[in-house]
């Protein structure tokens, strides 16, 4: 018998991410969802923090969580009313912790990032990776990528000027050098709701290569199964599907927690309808970036997280096959 | 890129000092079970201190440290929360004494971190449930005696301003008692039950810490013994770190209640606490977290150490 037999309150106890299993590499197996955090920021100024995402966003879930605690056994009720069988989560979700990359070197560290990575995609499991900054965007795709390509799907986040700018003029959007280094290629690319109004020839490299790119607006307006498509086409092309949630794509006004305040970003409902219809398709890995929990002060649970673990339990549980009526997610 | 040989290892979720996380089965002789204790609003006092073992955690998590040096003591499982029902006191009670002795029965020493004084009875209650032939003897530091009489139709028995009195009836009575750190701010009455035990003021403990662990074998008349150490950050007369007692300027230095946790292991430690710290909530930790952090290192080494003076 365990030394608890009876609930604990939410905030106390371990907190991994959902309550869910610790667990290491070999217990991941196909169909896994692995939970890892990066840690890693590249901030030299005033605005860093970015580091502590991993922890905050942990301690944010545990109010959605059920392993450990049995009063989390009721299923879960995101919002409009959705009844999950959560019984088959605990087999599935794993929390395999942060990586160490405490006093490494920028070149080790990104190694580190790289090999967890592989670690998990060579079992065949899926990943949402907590950052974190953008600066773990590209070791966690070559990662993915394993010296081929992988189609990318942004969601937030810059983007470069063109798909040829000098890097060094544009090295704070992620894209630029994950089309530099050949993971990418620009065809297999879709921006989603990007944080600002890219540039003319950008939007016409993309639109040479049938590349997809949708404001928020135009989100809007689609339906779940119009946005699946855009997932499903790229990982039709056997390539593995790598997203990178930035933080910047939903609007300050619901959060304020991101380095970059946008004001006509996409709302929680719809930030949920588009990560739950993307889901649809094997994604390899979802990376959270842009995600600074010492934003507007600290606090033990802050509104802003508690939605973006809204949105992320709607993607774990399409992920999983536990979201099958994607009518229902239009609404 | 050349590959670079790197051991993975994951960073587990903060634990204690990162120990590791584990359950009643891994505990066993010579092991300490840090548990967080999450309840601080049965007694009077400002609450807060629920969140000390979360801020602990993070505190002594290396990652989170800010680079201080923090290694895992070897001996240490973090078994994290022990069970409370946050409106039910009588059923908190119990589930605490119940957990206190299964953990004292794997032979592992309990080290309850967190929450505040009320909840200790229910610890000791269950370290002499697991061995009621150990005469448990209990050695608290603190600037309260917290020994005032319990109100007849006292329907709350978790009550920090009676706690050492319920103590002394688990451990066969006052002379079982011994005080550390105590300011002048208690009650007569107090000071008059535990008269048969050993007190020391905290001006008194400044001075000289010689021979104290001595003295408190001999004032006890009995070498035979188990002890338990019960530390509350209200010593401190540190203003930075907030406890749920009032503020009074008086106390121990860190230095000297380090000194004199060191002190005390010379005694067989089977049990022990850290209650009142009420952190600050940053997720990075704190000045004050990293200073509770250091006592209680010093807690574990006292516990860890071979007793010199019972056997």
């Amino acid at each position: 018998m365990p030394l608890r037999t009876a609930p604990i309150p939410r905030m106390a106890g371990h907190l991994s991410f959902m309550r869910s299993v610790r667990a290491n590499f070999e217990d991941l197996s196909s169909g896994s969802l692995a939970v890892i955090g990066a840690p890693m920021e590249n901030s030299n100024n005033l605005k860093s923090g970015a580091r502590f995402s991993p922890l905050a966003i942990r301690e944010t879930s545990v109010y959605f969580g059920w392993y450990a605690n049995p009063q989390f056994s009721n299923p879960i009720n995101i919002d409009e009313l959705e009844l999950f069988d959560t019984s088959s989560i605990n087999e599935q979700l794993f929390d395999l912790g942060d990586i160490p990359i405490l006093g490494q070197t920028k070149f080790k560290a990104d190694e580190l990032i790289t090999r967890s990575i592989e670690e998990v995609y060579k079992r065949n499991a899926t990943s949402i990776v907590l950052g974190g900054d953008s600066s773990i965007i590209a070791p966690v795709s070559r990662g993915i990528a394993e010296g081929k390509s992988a189609a990318y799907i942004q969601i937030g986040g810059k983007t470069p000027g063109t798909s040829n700018t000098e890097l060094s003029q544009q090295t704070s959007a992620p894209l630029a050098s994950l089309l530099a280094s050949g993971k990418v290629k620009l065809k297999d690319t879709c921006i989603l709701a990007p944080s600002e109004n890219p540039s003319v020839e950008f939007i016409k490299e993309l639109t040479d290569t049938s590349a997809k790119i949708f404001s928020s607006n135009q989100l809007n307006n689609m339906d779940s199964n119009e946005i699946s498509d855009l997932s499903l086409t790229l990982s039709n092309r056997n390539l593995p599907v790598i997203v990178n949630l930035d933080l910047s794509s939903v609007s300050s006004e619901l959060h304020g927690m991101s380095d970059k305040p946008v004001f006509n970003g996409m709302s929680l409902k719809l930030l949920r309808r588009v990560l739950v219809a993307i889901a649809r398709a094997p994604i390899a890995t979802l990376i959270l970036t842009g995600h600074n929990p010492t934003v507007n002060g600290l606090s033990i649970v802050k509104t802003g997280q508690r939605l973006i673990v809204t949105a992320l339990v709607g993607y774990l549980c399409s992920r999983l096959g536990l979201i099958n009526d994607f009518k229902s997610n239009d609404n | 890129m050349s590959k670079v040989d790197l051991n993975l290892s994951m960073q587990s979720v903060p634990s204690f000092f990162g120990a590791p996380i584990g359950d009643i089965e891994d505990l066993s002789e010579k092991k300490i079970a840090v548990a967080g204790l999450f309840c601080d609003h049965f007694s009077q006092g400002e609450p807060g201190a629920r969140y000390a073992a979360r801020q602990l955690r993070y505190a002594s998590t290396p990652l989170l440290a800010n680079g201080l040096k923090i290694s895992t003591p070897s001996n240490i499982i973090d078994v994290g929360e022990l069970n409370v029902f946050p409106i039910e006191p009588i059923k908190t009670q119990s589930i605490l004494e119940e957990q206190s002795s299964r953990i004292q029965q794997t032979g592992a020493r309990l080290l309850a971190l967190g929450g505040d004084y009320s909840l200790i009875p229910a610890l000791v209650s269950g370290q002499l449930k697991a061995k009621p032939d150990c005469h448990l003897k209990f050695i608290r530091i603190s600037r309260n005696l917290d020994a005032a009489e319990t109100p007849v139709a006292q329907k709350n028995p978790m009550n920090r301003s009676s706690a050492t009195r319920q103590i002394a009836e688990f451990c066969g009575g006052a002379s079982s008692i011994a005080m550390l750190g105590v300011s002048d701010l208690s009650s007569i009455e107090e000071y008059e039950y535990l008269s048969d035990g050993f007190v020391r003021s905290a001006h008194q403990l400044s001075k000289s810490l010689t021979g104290l662990s001595e003295q408190i074998v001999d004032d006890l008349q009995d070498e035979e013994v188990g002890f338990y150490l019960s530390v509350d950050v209200d010593v401190l007369a540190l203003p930075s770190i907030r406890s749920n007692s009032p503020y009074l300027g008086t106390g121990l230095s860190p230095e000297q209640l380090t000194s004199l946790i060191s002190e005390l292991g010379k005694l067989p430690i089977i049990g022990a606490d850290v209650t009142g710290f009420i952190p600050d909530l940053d997720l990075s930790g704190s000045a004050a977290s990293l200073t509770v952090i250091e006592i209680i290192r010093c807690v574990i080494e006292a516990m860890s150490q071979e007793s010199a003076l019972c056997h």
